[in-house]
């Protein structure tokens, strides 16, 4: 039983952990949070389901198109929305209250477009159990747990061993410095914008698979945002680790306790941890320099 | 017992030892010069007694209180006012509320009496605004008053800012490089209205800047740091002669391995 | 005429909310995603007290407020602390609006009801009375926004750290601003009880939170009439054009980012409408026997 909880735990908390890393990926070079990061999973998650409704397409392209779909409408929302507003130098809470504006605009949008019913994830591959012993495991949970932990060795290469990844880093550390140092940092946001919103994508497609596919499956991005400000703003190990630490959490307190409250677990955690280290587990304070 | 008495300073960021083992005093109504090329750990030594960062170690007394690692308002409160690198004053506000924001940091009615518009609030704020048409008039700005302190030329702003930090009260005034990116001319009235307003206050001021002249003019004392140390003290025309001083700022080119 | 009683009802519901909201997100800069919450509260609390207690309705309302604010301070004493990140705040807000709303559901006590609500609540909240209280609530804000504590406010919005080296406390005047939005919010929910006579928790979602936010932002940062005309139009806009209202919601979303990209400070930002120069106009008319023809400079002031 146990087992079986722990698998269901970190099954969801991949999930909880790609969606942290966007965040965490974008804060840690723009301070500030994305809220798109919900429609961006959305419409990943959507793009996936209609590839393989309309063209029969087999599981692994469609995750691939949920991953391009995602990507590009994060670029875009960069592009269009966030890069023309923090060169003009837009106060940090703009662009949070800009991210609101999308996160209320998209799903609501593709509600009167496409209708606000549940759709389930159209593949019958991961829908299938596998048994271990005797735990009984659903594909789509080892998928998500094996396809994550690719995708995030794959972005900590991509951060710690090319030299577009340094530049991130660069910027990461000190934005204004790294511009300064000839560093595009236009370029280093659309990098950041395009790899954070395919991993939302990624994302997407799993919690699809889990439970189904609707506009408002965003607001689960919410707690991707949890994880991340509770694992420390900015910091993509903390962020990794607090999604795993809260999909466990969820699972225990939905299979122990209740699930009405499954949901308050992740703001429970957040006052929590906000309260012993405000700068989460693995962050660091910053301040204005002066 | 001195104004201020920084003992043993040292702050580290992570590995990177910003300030090292730095001890100087102020004295009531001191003039006192702070200079070092760039990365010299001075702005640092400002943020660590105005509360910004925590110090590493050593200890920081002012005014009789221990004050390192105590929250910034409370400092201010004690009688430490300051002014900033890069000019921070809130840009659409006008020039008197700039000020009268260091006047009453605290808002000294209470909230409820402010929503219902009491008598006493409006003659508090009648007060106010009359404190700080003063400040801004030892300024020499009263005439921009209701001016949105954004839209005032850069010299201008730096002495709303100036204004603002007088507001406070202070005892005690750093001034972080108010001469940056003034020419010659602009120093020397600078020079000028230090002078006057140090003989007309009384207040111990502390000054950073990168125009030595204007250093060497107004300042009693001088202290200078190169990497993050103390590297000599003394009256400017004691530090104009010391050699280590020379090689420091001549020799800055060849061994630039510091901090910032 | 009581469609359009209605309209105005609900219209001055939001212009209480709204007054309190922008001079949290305003004037503070502090950004809010579940103050919904707070009406919740205070309608509850406004709703159980008229209904079982028998208290006074003005009184009613001023409790239901009080309580909101207390419990504004469960999320703003965590969140607003020393340095952290504003971002904290603005989830944090957003998990309490959801906790609220579940564990109200779950509550199962008569006074709550659960997720089958509150109802049977007397009509106290007729058009003149919600006039006069969104009128007090209009000059009370603007008289707080006004004074030292406004610029205090716009100060941290400003330069936070620079703001603490000269003595302000930042940590206490965001949570006042906190706790006044919150106050003002639970006022309206308290308003809004007695209006709709009965209440649900799931109408206090994400949805009502965003509403506001828009009006707010779309008013202007640092004013209160801005806002408060905002919401008036966004209250009034949906019901008179039927055929949008399904597109409500994604406009809303449109407006927030429109006027972030385009204009950030909102549309009065950083003005007030005052009816001063329309009364001095009408003066100087009645003064000429309306011979002169000149148009009065706008009717904004500062």
């Amino acid at each position: 039983m146990i087992v079986q909880q722990l698998i269901t735990g970190i099954s969801i908390g991949s999930v909880y952990a790609l969606l942290a890393v966007g965040y965490a990926l974008v804060f840690s070079v723009f301070n500030f949070s994305n809220f798109g990061f919900g429609p961006v999973m959305m419409l990943g998650a959507f793009g996936a389901l209609f590839a393989i409704e309309k063209t029969n397409m087999a599981l692994f392209p469609a995750i691939l198109i949920a991953l391009v779909v995602a990507g590009l409408i994060s670029l875009l929302m960069e592009v269009s929305i966030y890069r023309p507003m923090r060169q003009k130098k837009a106060l940090k809470v703009y662009l949070m209250i800009a991210a609101l504006g999308i996160n209320t605009c998209v799903p609501n949008f593709c509600i009167q477009v496409w209708g606000g019913a549940v759709r389930p994830f159209p593949s019958d591959w991961a829908k299938a159990v596998i048994r271990i012993g005797g735990v009984v495991v659903p594909r789509a949970d080892v998928l998500a747990a094996v396809l994550s932990v690719i995708m995030l060795v794959l972005l900590w290469c991509f951060l710690f061993r090319t030299k577009l990844g340094l530049g991130i880093r660069a910027s990461a550390f000190d934005s204004n410095t790294a511009g300064l140092m000839g560093i595009n940092v236009n370029r280093v946001a659309a990098v950041i914008f395009l790899l954070s919103g395919a991993t939302a994508g990624l994302a997407g497609c799993f919690y699809g698979m889990k439970y189904s596919v609707y506009p408002n499956m965003g607001v689960v991005a919410t707690k991707g945002f949890v994880s991340a400000t509770v694992g420390g703003l900015g910091s993509l190990p903390g962020a990794v680790i607090s999604g795993l630490l809260l999909g466990f959490l969820e699972t225990i307190i939905s299979a122990y306790v209740s699930t009405t409250y499954r949901d308050l677990v992740a703001y429970g955690l957040l006052v929590i941890v906000l309260i012993i280290k405000p700068n989460g587990l693995l962050g660091q304070g910053a301040h204005d320099k002066l | 017992m001195a104004l201020l008495e920084i003992k043993q300073l040292s702050i580290h960021f992570g590995g990177v030892k910003a300030v090292q083992d730095v001890s100087f005093s102020v004295e009531e109504g001191d003039f006192i010069g702070l200079i070092g090329p760039n990365g010299a750990g001075k702005t640092t030594v400002f943020n660590a007694v105005t509360g910004v960062v925590p110090p590493t170690n050593g200890t920081i007394y002012f005014d009789g209180h221990k004050i390192n690692g105590m929250r910034p308002d409370k400092i201010s409160h004690l009688g430490i006012a300051r002014t900033f690198q890069n000019i921070r004053i809130y840009p659409k506000m006008s020039a008197l509320d700039n000020v009268a924001i260091g006047l009453d940091s605290h808002a000294s009615y209470h909230t409820v009496s402010a929503m219902l518009g009491l008598p006493h609030v409006r003659r508090r704020d009648e007060e106010i605004r009359k404190t700080c048409l003063e400040f801004l008039e030892q300024v020499g700005i009263v005439q921009y008053k209701d001016t949105e302190a954004g839209s005032l030329p850069y010299g201008l702003q730096r002495k709303v800012e100036i204004a603002r930090a007088l507001a406070t009260r202070p005892k005690l005034l750093f001034l972080d490089e108010p001469a940056a990116g003034m020419n010659t001319a602009e120093s020397l009235e600078l020079v000028s209205f230090l002078q006057e307003l140090h003989k007309n206050t009384g207040i111990a001021i502390v000054l950073i800047e990168h125009h030595l002249e204007v250093v060497m003019e107004v300042c009693k004392n001088i202290h200078v740091l190169n990497l993050g140390q103390m590297l000599a003290s003394g009256t400017p025309k004691e530090i104009q002669k010391n050699q280590d001083v020379i090689t420091a700022y001549l020799g800055k080119r060849r061994n630039r391995h510091d901090g910032e | 005429m009581g469609y359009i009683e209605g309209i105005m009802i609900s219209a001055c519901i939001n212009i209480v909310c709204v007054a309190g909201l922008a001079i949290l997100t305003g004037y503070t800069g502090l950004f809010s995603m579940g103050h919904a919450c707070f009406l919740c509260l205070g309608a509850y609390t406004a709703g159980i007290l008229t209904k079982f207690f028998g208290v006074p309705y003005l009184i009613a309302l001023l409790i239901g407020g009080g309580v909101a604010a207390l419990f504004s301070l469960i999320i703003g004493i965590p969140t607003l602390r020393g340095k952290m990140s504003a971002d904290c705040f603005t989830i944090a807000t957003f998990g309490f609006g959801e906790a609220t709303r579940v564990v109200m559901a779950n509550i199962n006590h008569p006074y709550v009801g659960g997720a089958l609500g509150l109802s049977g609540l007397n009509t106290f909240t007729t058009l003149p009375k919600a006039i006069v209280i969104a009128a007090i609530a209009v000059y009370f804000a603007r008289n707080y926004a006004k004074s030292q504590h406004g610029k205090l406010a716009i100060a941290v919005r400003d330069h936070a750290d620079a703001s603490e080296l000269i003595g302000v406390n930042i940590f206490h005047e965001k949570l006042k601003a906190l706790a006044i939005s919150a106050f003002f919010c639970g006022v309206g929910g308290g308003m809004m009880a007695h209006y709709y006579t009965y209440i649900v928790p799931n109408i206090f979602g994400g949805t009502m939170s965003t509403n506001l936010l828009t009006a707010v932002v779309l008013g202007g940062v640092c004013s209160v009439t801005g806002p408060v005309l905002a919401t008036s139009v966004l209250t009034a806009t949906p019901e008179v054009l039927r055929f949008l209202s399904n597109w409500r919601l994604p406009m809303y979303g449109l407006v927030l980012i429109l006027t972030m990209r385009i204009r950030p400070e909102g549309l009065m930002g950083y003005k007030e409408l005052s009816i001063r120069p329309v009364v001095r106009w009408f003066q100087k008319k009645a003064g000429k026997h309306g011979r002169d023809k000149e148009v009065h400079h706008g009717s904004f002031g500062n």
